[in-house]
């Protein structure tokens, strides 16, 4: 035990160094070893039994090192307190959930839970159709929200309060409250019959999710629209011959893509893990799968929980990179 | 009939009327600025020509034909804004063949334009960078070239040189003077700064009030300013009380002296009237030609470079004048009595 506590130590020497030389690139080397730990771990995942180690620990140690490192002049000793505190508050209660699920197999560390639920056909069903909902949601809340931000912002900025507060409104208003109003509103005997089908009820839970995510994407996307001069662009475009529909397409819709992949992104969360509405309107999404999960078994919820967890990562990875990478963001200066 | 033809120009916001009875007519391949200070209307005017807003009343013709009704991307126009507008995505390259792709060139012929554009601003081996990878003066020409890739008929330019440095202000005016002549463009050209305005420009626009106050050549405007704004945006003026002695001779009088203007006056003998004078028409000492001579005494000097400011106490009224700089010639030390020498023709009789 010492000699991994010893290891623990080193490794996170070596990830304080490493942070310190490499500051700038922190993050980057932060990313690019949470890629290569995600490989290697995952592998084990396809294959049957891959039991692992307590290995974790020096791994976990070089990435927390690298961050300590990479962020240590940034912050005083005070803030320092504050993001240890929040580090064991959330790490510890991760570390326990991910340490549990490994533990199906009596006596030995193994991916079993994960195997399980990963190879459940109801797993495979209720994430891909969620994925999917997600995707449409997403498709549907980009072309609402970014002309409407793009409008309010342009001709009617007076009217944006009463805009905010309408996006806001999903925040107060529960989720069951829309979802019965919905099947008041449209049951298969009333004037717009949705619930009568699978697609008509599928589109109405893809306004349903449209309606919880508008306050995180329609604030992302105004938010990315304050970076630009909307006003000017749009005339330069318009002088140029552009049509509006050119206008936001070309112009608009680029410059404010990373808002976007924001709001995207947390869409996406909101609809993986949504379970009243899916539940109320019956269909088979990833939310009441993962509450059926939770209330019958012991371990499955557990690695399902870290697969979220990693999914949601993942994402918020591809947003930075998209981020760094995107050749003209320093452009809104 | 003129190639564009403003008549009657009105613009209201709500009870606030910010362009009054506006009329203008411009030449092809004119190049004619609008000068005013801030709140003038002048940009109001600008962008009713470029059709992002709506006359309150007026017509605006192009080449005879009416432009109000049409939509800003129906005009051709190009436009150049202060603030560049590049579109941030895109590559100077992208940004002006945008309006050639819109218009529907086939793709060969527009790289072939692009390329001549950025040959014609002076960039042509930076059609691939991004905007944020350029200068504040470099940004300005390829917004100069995405506006003219397009062949617009009239060019606007909203104060485009107010966002940069002096010297690349200079050095882009003269640039941006020489490529619309080379184009033979018409053009409108918006700015406060009455150096711009003289130095560019075929005709000057002095605008105050929402009102076109003069409008004539650079020199004109200069020279004979019409009314007292006019005189005293454009320029320095040393302004005068005078009383009229004889109006049909043209005789006033001033403090002591009496002097003949070479026109007659247009006011009643014995009526007070304002005369100004530019700093460069009064000389320190006397000289040949100059036959007003007014005593004075030093009170501030302003080295500037080749030319030297003076201020001088005159019976009370501060008077400036400006001599060029030479180098065996020490400016006056402060509190020197003088003798300031001028001519009647310099005088400049303003109406209200």
């Amino acid at each position: 035990m010492s000699g991994l506590v010893l290891w623990g130590i080193g490794m996170l020497v070596v990830g304080v160094v490493l942070g310190r030389i490499l500051r700038p690139q922190a993050s980057i080397v932060l990313a690019a070893l949470t890629t290569l730990f995600i490989l290697f771990a995952f592998p084990g995942l396809a294959s049957d039994l891959v039991p692992i180690s307590a290995d974790f620990w020096p791994v976990y140690a070089l990435l927390l090192g690298a961050l300590i490192g990479g962020m240590a002049d940034r912050l005083s000793f005070y803030t320092w307190g504050v993001v240890i505190l929040g580090v064991i508050f959330f790490i510890l209660p991760l570390y326990g959930m991910t340490e549990f699920s490994l533990k199906m197999l009596r006596g030995i560390y193994s991916f079993e839970a994960y195997r399980v639920v990963l190879q459940d056909s109801q797993f495979q069903l209720t994430f891909s159709y969620s994925v999917i909902m997600a995707a449409f949601t997403i498709a549907f809340g980009v072309l609402l929200v970014v002309p409407t931000a793009y409008w309010v912002r342009l001709k009617t900025p007076e009217l944006r309060p009463l805009i905010e507060f309408i996006t806001l409104l999903p925040l107060v208003i529960p989720a069951i409250v829309i979802v019965f109003g919905y099947i008041r509103l449209y049951n298969t005997s009333s004037w717009l019959p949705l619930t009568g089908t699978a697609t008509g009820t599928n589109i109405l839970l893809m306004f349903g999710y449209a309606t919880l995510a508008l306050p995180y994407m329609y604030r992302a996307v105004d938010t990315g629209l304050r970076t630009i001069d909307v006003a000017t662009l749009t005339e330069a475009a318009q002088s140029l011959g552009a049509s509006w529909a050119r206008i936001i397409a070309t112009i608009i819709l680029p410059n404010v893509l990373g808002a976007v992949l924001s709001g995207a992104f947390l869409t996406f969360a909101i609809v993986i893990g949504e379970f009243t509405m899916a539940a109320l309107l019956n269909r088979p999404a990833f939310g009441p799968y993962m509450q059926l999960l939770g209330v019958n078994r012991a371990y499955e919820p557990a690695a399902l929980a870290v697969i979220a967890f990693a999914i949601t990562w993942g994402c918020m990875g591809l947003i930075q990179l998209v981020n760094r990478f995107s050749k003209h963001s320093r452009a809104a200066s | 009939m003129a190639f564009l033809d403003i008549s009657h120009l009105e613009k209201s916001f709500g009870t606030m009327r910010v362009v009054k009875d506006f009329n203008l007519q411009i030449e092809q391949g004119e190049f004619v600025s609008l000068l005013g200070p801030s709140g003038c209307g002048k940009t109001t005017v600008l962008r009713m020509v470029a059709g992002f807003e709506a006359p309150s009343a007026g017509s605006i013709r192009i080449d005879g034909k009416d432009v109000v009704n049409l939509r800003p991307n129906q005009r051709k126009i190009g436009m150049v804004f202060q603030a560049y507008a590049l579109f941030p995505n895109l590559t100077v390259a992208q940004n002006v063949g945008f309006g050639l792709g819109i218009a529907g060139v086939p793709k060969a012929e527009a790289a072939a334009r692009v390329q001549e554009m950025l040959d014609l601003i002076g960039l042509p081996d930076l059609g691939s960078r991004y905007p944020f990878q350029l200068s504040g003066g470099q940004q300005q020409r390829v917004a100069l070239a995405r506006a003219l890739a397009v062949r617009p008929r009239v060019l606007l330019l909203d104060e485009p040189l107010s966002a940069l440095d002096a010297k690349i202000r200079v050095s882009l005016r003269t640039e941006i003077r020489e490529i619309q002549q080379r184009l033979g463009i018409t053009t409108i050209f918006v700015t406060h700064d009455q150096e711009e305005a003289l130095s560019m420009s075929d005709r000057v626009v002095v605008m105050n009030g929402g009102i076109a106050d003069q409008i004539g050549t650079p020199f004109e405007i200069y020279n004979r300013p019409t009314t007292r704004f006019v005189a005293g945006f454009v320029g320095t003026l040393n302004n005068f009380n005078a009383i009229v002695t004889d109006a049909a001779s043209g005789g006033i009088r001033i403090g002591d002296s009496v002097l003949t203007l070479p026109q007659p006056v247009n006011a009643p003998n014995g009526a007070a009237i304002t005369v100004a004078l530019r700093p460069e028409a009064a000389h320190l000492g006397r000289a040949p030609g100059r036959e007003v001579i007014l005593n004075g005494t030093i009170a501030e000097v302003h080295f500037m470079g080749s030319v030297i400011r003076i201020k001088a106490d005159v019976a009370g009224t501060m008077l400036s004048l400006d001599t060029f700089n030479r180098a065996d010639t020490p400016p006056p030390p402060v509190g020197t009595a003088t003798e300031i020498s001028v001519s009647a023709r310099d005088f400049i009789v303003l109406a209200d």
